[in-house]
């Protein structure tokens, strides 16, 4: 192409140059003919005015001396002006011929300033003047004679050199409009040709990028050229089909990733051995079109690698079937430098050689899954008819090798923090048990001289009864006794209802009538000492939970109140519903929390009433509340007291109550 | 130094204002037709552009056919100025008043010319008193050469109207070339005319050196002299002296004067007419009474 267009360049640059060289030529040879008329025109006017002049100054010969005499001076200019005439046409270029008429010309323009000047300046009798005067005509007649002559002569010339230049001028005009015309139609040719030979590849490959663009890979230019154009079409086709293929490769990459990825997900979406060893070989079997797939893994005894069942393509039976000594395996792995066994029309050196022939096998196909520089397993594919097994398939499979080793060790994993955790609730509902008897003990201590007052009036009124002998006092006191027996009765049966452990029971919760269990606890308490408690109740409809759970909540929270405000104060027990949340605010007017240690109030075993207390009481408020998808909060102002809220969903939302668990946390206040 | 330097500017100021002035003006130059008057012109013109050239003043020549019509129409034609020849100067300068400004110097000095007195070799005249009952041809009444012949008469004690009869028969040719050539072609017996032209003619002519001889010849007088009228505008009869003076020293001068066959031109004066009166004194011309006329 590029030597086409040289070519073409070349042949347009040799075009104009003829073209312009040949219109230079023409307009030089015009305006040349055009010039030599011009000059021609020129002496012509130069001859017409010799004879002009001659003519002029005959016609004062003949006025000198009369009325008409116009003066010397004119004639003098006139003279002058045919001598210059005269002279103009000598000093030009003629032939021979002519130049013998000129110079006869001159001679008479001599003789006749002789005889003119002879005329005007003599002094004479009439008839030497008229002689003179003759003598003056005469050679102005024949002057003007002879330039009437040359005036003819070069008229015909002009005339004829007319005719020349005209038909040059025509011949010129023709010329230069046909070569400009040839000019045009072959430049054309040419651009049409140069723009048709360029255009049609270009247009070619714009057509082939567009199907590639549109996703058509691999498309080919039917377009066959040589040159540059041509090598360019043939990359662009190698470009194509090597898309193509890269393509292809990319969406086979892609797949395998993606069943790559969706295998792994699976695995750790698993948590059985059974359904990872299901996943990993139906998804070997699909990564490397296999017609068997399966894995054989160290057993417990480190002794043997056993086929591992389910397995894709083959039976159980035949899976069982396939065990091999660990010291066959390792040396395998050894010596094969840890790659994988590709064995392909030939199973010699396959470690379930047996059972391959059994199987009838052709291909087969080893990648080790190890751990620690050790073979705990290896996976194992096999055709019997279809292809063979490639690098590529190798990869990918130790890819999936080691998904499932982590996969596996996960299982087990899994298997044992199952086991931990059942320890671990168990222990923690041990513990929350004792943490509820811990309260119990508390809240026993505190009330217990209630309980002895009681019983301290019952002695009191028996021992009264003993010694009074009236019936009717008698039966007073019994009365007395009976009441506060019954008063005894009750506070004892309330701890027991309290500390006796129960199962889990979700159900709808009226949470103001379970705050008023706690403040009749609380009110035991708080006989003796100057605390009030200010109860507001809103309208909370019944929220689902666990009775006893979100109880142990609020008569921990209230018993820290009474513990913060000693001896006076009031307690505020107030319910409200906010948004979605219904809203359990127990405030005290103690001494407040210290910003210091608010961070750390819901921390286990964090406790500010030294040996009374046990720091399980709000870490486990917390984990109930939490484990009603609610949650604390907590205002306190130091001297003026504190104030926690617990928020509850209102509804259905409270959907899940979970054994409460005690985690160690570092956290502040939960929120 | 402002002084100084007013006068500079002020100078500069008319010189400019002169030039100017000058710039626009044509100045009117006749010619006293001594030979054919075309070729008068055409050897004059040279020096015409050049004074145009030089100086913005356009000179047109104006030829007169006789001597005495650049004295008659000096006014009339409103001429600025003429080259005269001896006589006709001395009577512009005695009838109008003209005055002298420049006359030619050749590579010999100034450039004169004598009033000569020829007759063919072979017409057997061999002295003045010879010429009596002689066809004479004269140039002009009023050239210097018409005035020799009339000295000459009056040498030979012929005077009054005995000069008239003196010759058979006269005519005036009107310029010098032709009176030789009708004494060498038999129109005259005798003819008089400025030695200039004698010299030039036999040069170019061989007849005329080998058939004619001088009979008689004049004192050396003023051959032309350049003179301007009275009133001339004194910053332009300057100019043109300045210019003329300093030809000599311009190249483009020099290559003019050579055409004319001078080496430059001198101031002229008023006693350069000397000579010829004193010819004309000699001849018993009474420049008031004489009448020049043909």
């Amino acid at each position: 192409m590029k030597k086409r267009l040289i070519y073409s360049l070349f042949l347009l640059f040799t075009l104009f140059t003829l073209g312009s060289t040949l219109t230079i030529l023409y307009i030089y040879r015009t305006t040349f003919s055009l010039r030599t008329l011009i000059a021609l025109h020129r002496v012509e006017i130069i001859r017409q005015n010799l004879v002009i002049s001659a003519q002029t100054v005959q016609t004062h010969l003949y006025t000198i001396g009369t009325p008409y005499d116009t003066g010397v001076d004119e004639i003098v200019k006139n003279v002058i002006h045919l001598d210059n005439s005269v002279h103009i046409c000598l000093g030009c270029h003629h032939t021979p011929q002519m130049t013998a008429r000129l110079t006869e010309i001159n001679q008479l323009a001599e003789n006749y300033k002789d005889a003119l000047s002879n005329l005007i300046t003599t002094t004479a009798s009439p008839g030497r003047i008229e002689k003179l005067r003759m003598t003056a005509i005469g050679i102005g007649t024949m002057l003007l004679d002879k330039s009437r002559e040359m005036a003819l002569i070069a008229n015909n010339k002009l005339n004829d050199e007319t005719l020349d230049v005209m038909q040059q001028i025509g011949n010129s005009r023709i010329i230069l409009l046909v070569t400009l015309l040839l000019s045009f139609c072959i430049a054309l040719v040419i651009a049409v040709t140069m723009t048709r030979q360029i255009t049609a590849p270009v247009n070619a490959l714009v057509g082939a990028t567009r199907h590639i663009k549109s996703g058509e890979l691999g498309y080919v230019i039917p377009f066959k050229g040589k040159g540059e154009f041509g090598e360019l079409i043939d990359s662009f086709n190698d470009m194509s089909l090597t898309l193509k293929d890269s393509n292809g490769k990319i969406l086979r990459y892609l797949h395998n990733l993606s069943n790559l990825y969706s295998i792994t997900i699976t695995f750790h979406s698993v948590s059985s051995l059974t359904d990872i060893l299901k996943e990993l070989s139906e998804g070997v079997r699909n990564l490397t079109e296999s017609e068997q797939s399966g894995i054989l893994l160290r057993d417990e005894g480190g002794e043997f690698f056993s086929h591992m069942y389910p397995a894709c393509g083959i039976t159980e039976e035949n899976a069982k079937a396939m065990k091999i000594s660990s010291r066959l395996m390792e040396e395998l792995y050894h010596s094969s430098m840890r790659r994988p066994l590709i064995l392909n029309d030939d199973l010699q050196g396959s470690p379930t050689a047996a059972m391959d022939t059994q199987l009838g096998v052709r291909n087969a196909m080893f990648v080790w899954v190890g751990h620690k520089g050790k073979p705990m397993g290896v996976m194992r594919v096999a055709n019997k008819k279809t292809g063979d097994f490639t690098e590529e398939d190798a990869r990918l499979m130790a890819i999936l090798g080691n998904s499932f080793f982590v996969a596996l060790e996960n299982v087990r994993l899994w298997e044992s923090l199952r086991l931990q955790m059942k320890e671990l609730k168990d222990t923690q509902e041990q513990l929350v048990q004792a943490a509820k008897f811990a309260a119990i003990g508390e809240l026993a201590s505190n009330v217990a001289h209630e309980i002895n007052n009681p019983l301290t009036s019952i002695l009191g009124y028996a021992e009264l009864m003993r010694e009074d002998e009236d019936i009717n006092n008698i039966r007073r006191d019994l009365d007395i006794i009976e009441k506060e027996s019954l008063r005894a009765r009750d506070i004892v049966n309330s701890l027991l209802e309290f500390s006796r452990k129960k199962p889990l029971k979700v159900g709808l919760v009226d949470i103001n009538k379970v705050l008023e269990s706690v403040i009749e606890l609380i009110g035991v308490q708080t006989k003796d000492s100057r605390i009030t408690i200010a109860a507001d109740w809103g309208n909370i409809p019944p929220i689902k939970g666990d009775e006893d759970q979100l109880k142990q909540v609020f008569l921990n929270l209230a018993s820290n109140a009474v513990f913060a405000m000693g001896k006076s104060g009031t307690l505020g027990v107030r319910t409200f519903v906010s948004g979605d949340f219904a809203n359990i605010q127990i405030s005290d007017t103690g001494k407040g929390i210290p910003e210091e240690i608010m961070g750390r109030i819901f921390e286990p075993f964090f406790t500010t009433k030294n040996e009374k207390g046990t720091g399980l009481g709000l870490p486990i408020s917390y984990k109930i509340v939490q484990s009603h998808n609610g949650f604390f909060d907590v205002e306190s102002e130091l001297g003026s007291g504190s104030r926690f809220t617990v928020k509850l969903p209102l509804g259905d939302k409270t959907v899940k109550v979970l054994p409460v668990s005690i985690t160690p946390s570092g956290s502040g206040v939960p929120m | 130094m402002k002084k100084k330097a007013f006068l500079v500017f002020f100078s500069f100021f008319l010189l400019a204002a002169a030039s100017a002035a000058a710039a626009e003006k044509t100045i009117i130059v006749g010619l006293v037709p001594e030979e054919n008057i075309f070729r008068l012109v055409e050897q004059n013109l040279p020096l015409a552009r050049y004074i145009e050239r030089k100086t913005g003043i356009k000179v047109r020549f104006t030829v007169l056919p006789r001597y005495g019509d650049i004295i008659d129409e000096f006014n009339s034609k409103r001429m600025d100025g003429a080259f005269f020849g001896a006589f006709t100067g001395y009577l512009a300068r005695i009838k109008l008043g003209v005055k002298p400004l420049v006359r030619p110097i050749g590579p010999g000095g100034l450039v004169t010319a004598r009033s000569v007195i020829f007759v063919r070799k072979d017409s057997g005249i061999h002295s003045l008193r010879q010429l009596k009952g002689k066809r004479a041809v004269f140039v002009d009444k009023a050239s210097a050469s018409y005035v020799y012949m009339l000295y000459q008469l009056r040498r030979l004690g012929v005077r009054g109207p005995a000069r008239e009869s003196f010759f058979s028969g006269h005519y005036f040719t009107g310029n010098n070339e032709e009176a030789i050539y009708s004494v060498l072609n038999g129109g005259a017996d005798v003819g008089l005319a400025k030695s200039r032209y004698f010299e030039k003619l036999s040069a170019q002519d061989p007849l005329v050196a080998e058939r004619l001889f001088i009979l008689s010849r004049s004192r050396k007088l003023p051959d032309i002299i350049f003179c301007l009228r009275k009133g001339f505008p004194p910053a332009t009869r300057a100019l043109l002296e300045r210019t003329l003076i300093n030809m000599s020293n311009d190249p483009d001068g020099i290559r003019v004067l050579r055409s004319l066959r001078y080496s430059g031109f001198e101031l002229a004066k008023g006693s350069d007419f000397a000579p010829v009166a004193r010819l004309a004194g000699e001849a018993g011309i009474k420049i008031p009474d004489y009448r020049y006329e043909r």
